[in-house]
């Protein structure tokens, strides 16, 4: 009876996510509510977890709690440590979610909401769980193995190299982009960079109550952390409203670039206890709280989504950034659908906290299900706006236009009315003196999660308070990402400056750490800068370069997955992995060749300096533009390389794996598996 | 004789008890009575607790600790 009424509820699910599925797809007639996809994401994450999730367990991976993990081998209490189950699933949210499935998935509603919707849920349930559940039990069974040292062990040196300068390479690109994110949320806001800024002394303030007040109180220095950075983002009202105070906190583009730069160079120095610890902490606290807080709100208000399933840019003229659905909404959404940033979480600390091997299916697929959520509820809350404003804020003024009539005209023209009216009263209901061209994805997702959040409390009054809590959420943990990625970034740097000459390599000599903070902060410092100056707004190059080395990165980690997986004897189930990285690959190299070599401007990076190239040998360009028009010319051609060496690292990977792979096939290499010895004469029968 | 009703300890002090633990364990407040208990049954010196959070700060910020 009990095994009958569970065939019937999971029946009753399916059905239900289906039908919201159908109703997602194939309505046309009215706006949607967005409960609508709530319903299917939800149901469709229960049915992977059920059964897809459950069958990668048993079957592909043999998942065996009798053999003891490495947190129990090795308990030391700092490093291995069994952790309960639910408590690492929070550990391993809180790390693997970022800024990440916020702004891709904004960016890329101006496909219209299917396209975005159907590649989170989707590549999801079928990729992004699969990487992150694989990897980390290859980790687990290898005592806590990092990427980068499993490829090395199970591809060879050539392949951990590959995956170390990936990474390195990625980092740049990452934090540069996300650091153009906050600049263009706060160029010309003393609201938001009042606020924003309060929160560094607030973090120290908490840094030193942790260090020499109340030692690793986190919880008590968390909460007073946290009602101060709401108390600021009132105070950042009272600091836009004074004619004398809004200029001191008013600064433009280029000003928060190198600020931001010099935050980056301080955080990456200062000792990890003063401000990228308490921040963590402050920043871990808000999301989990603002998540629920839109899941609710989006529960409550039910938002209408105004977008439309599909708009005219799935051609690849979309106005946000340049390139049709395949390959870009592929690269644009990486966090929330697959990103190989989790192959490093993954095999880093959490394998070490596993108290039991079957827990490995609750926190890596569960909890990129729950990241994969995230992204569906910033798709919903971006697309809850009217199309006009969504690209009128979404828009760089090089295209549509740098006042509020000519953006409202071209934007208007494309079949997406606005008006200029309605984008000035926008602003000045959230308290800013514009929202035009504020390219990014994050001011209109503020938008949107603030009319959410204002439709719940507060109402239209609330309305500029829950925008300036919505982009101090979003620059919290995005400075937190630049902390935390600045410092590791730095240690890479040293590890290879060691190599050159020993005294560089140490990480606690004071030379060493300022040299190699200035290379790792001078690196992604300068796409930052240069993404500031760009005229079509940075985010058109850097975002679908950081989606391509992000999706590089996972094919290189389903790579490993692959390999481990035929040397455990598992040919019958390799598909699992083999698909998706298969897709990866098609969908990089795709994305990648075009980037470098298509003819349209705005898509290619080449074609961009060879146009720009032509414009100041006719003399079209005038002389007081030559500089940046040179500049532009250049960063196009260094994007186009990096692209070309991310592709040509990954395809070198590949060739070794497909030699490494015909030799398990052929029988002719004996299963040289690098786990850990299982230490119980029954447990090693599951290893294959 | 435990209090009853909606405050007793059956009911909301129960769960705000419970909260509280939840989120001494997530963000680590927990970690150092368990490397006491683990000390002492090791028979050996515990970190103070400032100590332990230094170390425990250090090794999680040598890796990729945060993601995008």
């Amino acid at each position: 009876m009990g095994k009958f009424l569970g065939v019937l509820l999971w029946v009753g699910v399916s059905l239900v996510g289906a039908g919201a599925l159908a109703t997602i797809a194939f309505e046309r007639r009215e706006p949607l509510s967005a409960v609508w996809f709530v319903v299917a994401s939800v149901a469709t994450y229960l049915v992977a977890y059920r059964f897809y999730a459950a069958f990668l367990a048993a079957r592909v991976l043999a998942l065996d709690d009798d053999r003891p993990t490495p947190a129990e081998r090795l308990d030391d209490g700092r490093d291995f440590v069994p952790t309960n189950r639910w408590i690492l699933l929070g550990h391993h949210f809180a790390a693997i979610a970022g800024p990440g499935p916020l702004v891709g998935p904004t960016l890329a509603a101006q496909f219209g909401y299917l396209p975005g919707t159907l590649w989170i849920v989707v590549g999801a349930v079928l990729g992004g769980c699969v990487q992150d559940f694989v990897v980390l039990f290859c980790s687990l069974r290898r005592d806590g193995r990092s990427l980068g040292q499993m490829a090395r062990e199970d591809l060879g040196r050539r392949g951990g190299a590959v995956a170390l300068s990936a990474v390195l390479a990625i980092m740049v690109i990452l934090l540069a982009v996300v650091a153009l994110v906050v600049v263009n949320a706060l160029k010309h806001s003393p609201w938001g960079t009042f606020t924003l800024a309060a929160t560094i002394p607030i973090a120290m303030s908490m840094g030193l109550y942790l260090r020499f007040g109340r030692p690793g109180r986190v919880l008590e220095a968390s909460a007073l952390g946290v009602a101060l950075v709401l108390f600021a983002v009132v105070a950042g009202q009272w600091v836009a409203q004074s004619p004398s105070w809004a200029a001191v906190f008013s600064f433009s583009g280029p000003v928060l670039a190198l600020a931001i730069i010099a935050y980056g160079f301080a955080a990456s120095s200062l000792p990890v206890w003063l401000l990228l610890a308490p921040r963590d902490y402050l920043s871990a606290f808000i999301k989990v709280g603002v998540i629920c807080a839109l899941a609710g709100g989006i529960l409550l208000a039910r938002p209408a989504v105004q977008m439309p399933p599909l708009t005219r840019f799935v051609d690849g003229s979309g106005p946000v950034f340049a390139g049709s659905v395949f390959p870009f909404l592929f690269v644009t959404i990486a966090c929330g659908a697959i990103s190989g940033f989790h192959a490093l979480v993954c095999s880093g600390t959490t394998p070490k906290m596993l108290m039991r091997e079957g827990d490995a299916r609750l926190v890596g697929y569960g909890s990129m299900l729950m990241e994969s959520f995230v992204g569906v509820m910033a798709l919903v809350a971006a697309c809850s706006l009217s199309p006009g404003v969504y690209f009128a804020i979404n828009g760089p003024a090089g295209v549509v236009g740098d006042t509020a009539e000519a953006a409202a005209a071209t934007i208007t023209s494309w079949g997406y009315p606005v008006r200029g009216e309605t984008m000035t009263g926008l602003a000045q209901a959230v308290g800013e003196q514009t929202l035009l061209s504020r390219t990014g994805g994050a001011p209109s997702l503020a938008v949107g999660m603030a009319q959410i959040f204002s439709g719940t409390i507060g109402g239209e009054r609330l309305l500029g308070f829950w925008y300036h809590f919505a982009i101090m959420f979003e620059a919290l943990f995005i400075l937190t990402l630049l902390d935390a990625g600045t410092r590791v970034g730095r240690f890479m740097v040293q590890e290879l400056l060691g190599r050159v000459w020993r005294p560089l390599g140490r990480t606690g000599s004071l030379p060493s750490t300022l040299f190699a903070s200035a290379l790792i902060v001078g690196a992604w410092g300068y796409f930052l800068y240069q993404g500031v100056l760009d005229p079509l707004g940075g985010i058109n190059s850097l975002w679908p370069l950081f989606g391509i080395s992000n999706q590089l990165l996972a094919a290189v980690a389903l790579v490993v997955a692959t390999t481990v997986l035929l040397k455990m004897g598992r040919k019958r189930w390799v598909w699992v992995t083999l698909l998706p990285m298969v897709w990866l690959i098609a969908v990089t190299m795709t994305a990648s060749y075009q980037k470098v070599f298509h003819s349209d401007p705005r898509i290619g990076f080449l074609a961009q300096a060879r146009v720009l190239g032509e414009g100041i040998g006719s003399g079209t360009i005038p002389p007081d533009r030559l500089p940046a028009a040179r500049a532009i010319i250049f960063n196009n051609r260094l994007d186009a390389a990096i692209t070309a060496v991310f592709a040509a690292l990954v395809l070198l990977l590949l060739l070794e794996a497909l030699l490494e792979w015909r030799r398990i096939l052929s029988g002719r290499q004996g299963m040289a598996r690098q786990e850990s010895p299982c230490p119980d004469a029954g447990c090693g029968e599951t290893t294959g | 004789m435990p209090r009853r009703g909606l405050w007793g300890d059956h009911g909301v002090k129960r769960w705000l008890r419970l909260v509280r633990s939840v989120l001494r364990e997530i963000n680590g407040d927990a970690a150092y009575e368990a490397h006491a208990r683990r000390a002492r049954r090791r028979s050996v010196r515990p970190l103070s607790r400032g100590e332990l959070y230094l170390e425990r700060l250090r090794r999680r910020y040598a890796g990729a600790s945060r993601c995008c």
